[in-house]
């Protein structure tokens, strides 16, 4: 008894114990927390950022009254008063300096309509109707035209770069699109280039991408739905599908979820991602982001559907799988053989990334015995005199390898070779030499680093890298024991996991002998006659004959 | 009412968790000492009649660029005492690491000690320890184990260079396969005699001669074989890899024959209490040398004669082994009684305490067949020089 009670009054013990019992349950009450506030309602009033109490009426001037009111006085909206050319009709142009093709606007709109002679002299133009008639059927020179009275529609058109055209005597404004105006041209994507393959990226143009989407295929079933989102910015947004490939549940859980969007602005494609995804917990990315139009081609004639939104070149396509985390569509461009050696290699190296530094820990402070003898002595040779523990010492060059990574991503491009060049150089070399860690930790930590470059998805590489740390916490705790409970725990919560309904490890848990052919391997084409069963196509063959 | 489910919970948590102690093996690589070499020695002393020598690779020389300084890489601590397990202990008091013994190559047991105590008692320590493992080779010395371990190669830990010795057992005849930690017990439990490489000190360096034998019934050594005898052994219990076979034609010119594999099968007979044993051995190989410088190298009758010659060299090299187990130390080392369980499993079962004696009375009848595959390349016509 009196032992126990010595036992007790340890204060190694105590903070052993505080450490053991207040992480796992702060952690549980910080989940906790997130997950109410997840599920808390928006209080948030419904926002009419364009009142509905104006309607158009037929006066121009109080037309322009009204849009001058709700669009304010900004600079960059020019009013634009004139006369039509055969009844000295008031008239009002009004667009957004920038958005508009100006060559255009003044050689299909405006030349026609001042110019504009009266030809048909049984027009009475007295008549809305036969203006209408008049301006759209016989002057305007502009292709797409939209007849509104919608005041919030008009203005949203305004601001997106129509030119809004207000006739005198007409309760409508007619929207005539010549949208210009600065964008990229088409480049290879930076994120996720190739050897071999297109070398075309997407750009910030929604337009533009489903216009390349478009070239890749003349298939009438290709769909694109829009979607507005952004209460606020309202930014277009864009998925799209093959009609008869897609599976419709899919297609409805999509739509759904983006309906029930609910935010002012959306920056990126990134916002949608983590509004839309299962498990916000999860370090996974469960939607794969890319910005190679061939892989999204690809992705949509397996059944999947892809998420484009106005503003961003990074298309998100759902659902995702891990496995898909580590596949290139350089895997399909080359020849089989090679592709999947490689295709395993990747394999490896996610694992690699993931545990090498925690299995370096785990031998070296741990399972001394289980070293060849000769290496066991050369490490402890080499680490004769370095003063700090394993983890420490991991830990240290995990973290400013880290730094360097972000550093040189921040830096222009001639500076951030240099600074990882010279950071290489010092930790490298420095580090060694003054004795701070071992060769050996440089080289398990450069091994580390270059595996984690390995993975085609960026996302999935940043989710490894913080995985790695965990697993190495895990290892300086238990040693191999630690590596496998985190192991073991890393595969509950991927199992647990799904992406649209579709299990995270899919095929990995499919007993499908069929998927497992673009599984770890890659086998040749005429082996996958079948779409993946994964994603529960309708047309399901691809191939009918060799 | 939901924090208070929290707050028993978590006292709940803590109360449990307290009384788990923590159980930490965490202990840095550089923070150990290897053990790669045990000498077991008798000393005078007799408080204290065992003296164990532990060899301690030394990591610290390594560190600081060993190639420049080409020292020691081991140091050796030699203690006395009465028990295997109370030296091993002892170290702690002269090594500022504690002992690791995972990394275990060698125990090297002097010839004097093993002729006073069981051998099974001395080796007891290692076997209990669920550290160690059965992989390291066990040795017999003829000279003082602490001498063997103290043979400062340069470059090599002692212990080391002793166990990496077995891996040339493709090469010679004369090296017996290695003996570990794991056999010698195993075979000692069953009451077995055990055949142990034997190492000698030659000046700066240590080198395999032959071997020990420990016998069945005490446990100790009985006795000591040659090199050639030990080939013997090899020819005998089939688990040598390879080596070479030196024989004479009628001339006295001196031929060897590389055996490239071997086949050795013992099949025991045993009626009316009379135990024989038909050993067949047969060997592929061929001629790698041939002092004759006959002309006619490929010529069938040649290879034949040279077949014939070469079968009786190894019956010789048997039979003169057979004999001195046989005779001399009646033990089992060629594992005779292995084939013999398979076959009379029942008699064995009496047999197996008094195995030796048997052993050593029966008759065994030898038929060797050697074959010999390739001559080598001397194809030219003619005369020799």
């Amino acid at each position: 008894m009196g032992k126990i009670i010595e036992f007790l009054v340890r204060t190694d013990v105590w903070l052993g114990t505080i450490v053991v019992v207040l992480v796992p349950v702060l952690s549980a009450l910080l989940f906790h927390k997130l997950k109410e506030l997840r599920r808390q309602t928006n209080m948030r009033p419904k926002q009419h950022f364009i009142p509905s109490s104006i309607v158009l009426s037929e006066k121009l001037t109080s037309n322009v009254k009204s849009i001058k009111a709700i669009v304010g006085d900004s600079s960059d909206i020019i009013f634009r008063q004139f006369k039509l050319g055969n009844d000295n009709r008031s008239c009002s142009i009004v667009h957004i300096d920038g958005l508009v093709d100006t060559q255009q606007l003044q050689q299909a709109i405006l030349h026609p309509l001042l110019h504009g002679k009266q030809t048909k002299t049984k027009l009475n133009l007295f008549k809305s109707q036969s203006i209408k008639d008049y301006l759209l059927n016989h002057t305007i020179e502009v292709s797409d035209i939209k007849v509104t009275k919608e005041i919030d529609k008009v203005v949203r058109q305004l601001l997106s770069g129509s030119v809004l055209l207000l006739v005198d005597g007409l309760d409508e404004a007619l929207l005539l699109s010549v949208k210009k105006w600065v964008s990229r041209s088409v480049e290879e994507p930076i994120s996720e280039s190739l050897v071999r393959g297109p070398r075309m990226g997407f750009i910030e143009n929604l337009r533009d991408n489903t216009a390349i989407l478009r070239r890749m295929t003349t298939d009438p079933n290709l769909t694109f739905k829009d979607f507005d989102v952004g209460e606020r910015t309202k930014k277009q947004l864009t998925i799209a599908y093959i009609r008869d490939i897609a599976n419709e549940e899919l297609l409805t859980e999509v739509t759904r979820r983006i309906e029930d969007l609910d935010i002012d602005h959306v920056a990126e494609s990134g916002y949608i991602e983590q509004l839309i995804e299962d498990n916000y917990f999860s370090i996974f990315p469960q939607v794969q982001s890319t910005e190679r139009p061939d892989r999204v081609m690809a992705a949509i004639l397996e059944g999947r559907v892809a998420i484009m939104l106005d503003g961003t070149p990074y298309v998100l396509i759902a659902p995702a799988t891990f496995s898909i985390m580590l596949q290139s569509p350089e895997d399909y461009y080359e020849r089989w053989i090679p592709m999947s050696l490689i295709r395993v290699l990747r394999y490896v190296a996610a694992l690699l990334s993931v545990f090498l530094p925690s299995f370096y820990i785990a031998f070296v402070s741990f399972h001394q015995g289980l070293i060849p003898t000769d290496l066991a002595l050369a490490i402890a040779g080499t680490r004769v005199g370095v003063p700090f523990p394993t983890i420490i010492e991991a830990l240290l060059m995990e973290v400013s390898i880290e730094l360097l990574r972000e550093a040189g991503l921040r830096l222009p491009k001639p500076v951030g070779q240099t600074v990882g060049l010279v950071g290489a150089l010092i930790i490298g070399e420095a580090a060694v030499q003054a004795g701070l860690v071992s060769p050996i930790m440089v080289i398990v930590v450069s091994a580390t680093a270059i595996s984690s470059f390995v993975s085609p998805q960026y996302n999935a590489g940043i989710a490894l890298r913080s995985l790695r740390f965990l697993s190495m916490f895990s290892a300086a705790l238990l040693g191999l024991y630690g590596i496998s409970l985190f192991f073991v725990a890393l595969c509950i919560h991927a199992v647990k996991l799904k992406s649209f309904g579709l299990p995270y490890v899919t095929p990995g848990t499919l007993y499908s002998k069929e998927d497992w052919k673009d599984f770890f391997l890659r086998l040749p084409l005429f082996t996958m006659r079948k779409r993946p069963a994964e994603y529960f196509p309708k047309d399901q063959v691809r191939m009918r004959k060799k | 009412m939901a924090s208070k489910r929290v707050v028993r919970k978590l006292s709940l948590c803590m109360i449990l968790l307290l009384c788990l102690s923590g159980c930490w093996d965490s202990s840095d690589i550089e923070d150990i000492s290897f053990a790669m070499g045990f000498g077991i020695d008798a000393s005078d002393d007799e408080q204290e009649p065992i003296q164990l020598t532990t060899q301690v690779a030394l990591t610290k020389k390594q560190g600081e660029q060993a190639t420049a300084q080409q020292g020691k890489l081991f140091q050796n601590v030699t203690l006395k005492a009465n028990s295997i397990h109370e030296m091993v202990r002892g170290l702690s008091l002269q090594l500022p690491y504690p002992i690791l013994t995972d990394h275990l190559e060698t125990v090297v047991i002097n010839q004097d000690i093993v002729t006073d105590y069981d051998l099974f008692i001395l080796l007891d320590e290692l076997l209990r320890d669920n550290i160690t493992r059965l992989s390291p080779s066990v040795v017999i010395s003829a000279q003082q184990a602490s001498d063997i371990l103290a043979t400062n190669i340069d470059g090599e830990i002692t212990s080391d260079y002793i166990s990496a010795f077995f891996t040339n057992e493709t090469s010679t005849m004369k090296i017996l396969p290695k003996v570990r930690v794991g056999d010698v017990t195993a075979n000692l439990i069953s009451g077995t005699s055990v055949i142990l490489p034997k190492i000698t000190k030659d000046k700066k360096t240590v080198k395999l001669d032959g071997a020990g034998i420990i016998r069945a019934k005490d446990n100790k050594l009985t006795g000591f074989l040659t090199d050639k005898e030990v080939e013997g052994v090899n020819w005998l219990t089939g688990e040598g890899a390879g080596g070479l076979l030196n024989f004479r034609d009628e001339k006295g010119n001196t031929i060897i024959y590389e055996i490239q594999h071997y086949k050795t099968k013992s099949n025991p007979h045993y009626k009316n209490g009379k135990l024989t044993f038909d050993v067949q051995i047969t060997a592929q190989g061929w001629i790698t040398e041939d002092w004759s410088l006959t002309s006619n190298n490929l010529s069938e009758k040649y290879v034949d004669k040279l077949e014939r010659l070469a079968a009786e060299e190894v019956v010789k090299i048997v039979e003169g082994t057979m004999k001195k187990l046989q005779q001399d130390y009646k033990t089992d080392v060629v594992k005779f009684y292995d084939s013999f369980r398979i076959a009379y499993p029942r008699d064995y079962q009496k047999m197996q305490k008094d195995w030796d004696n048997y052993f050593a009375d029966a008759d065994v009848k030898y038929d060797v067949k050697i074959k010999i595959v390739n001559t080598g390349d001397l194809v030219k016509e003619g005369k020799p020089k």
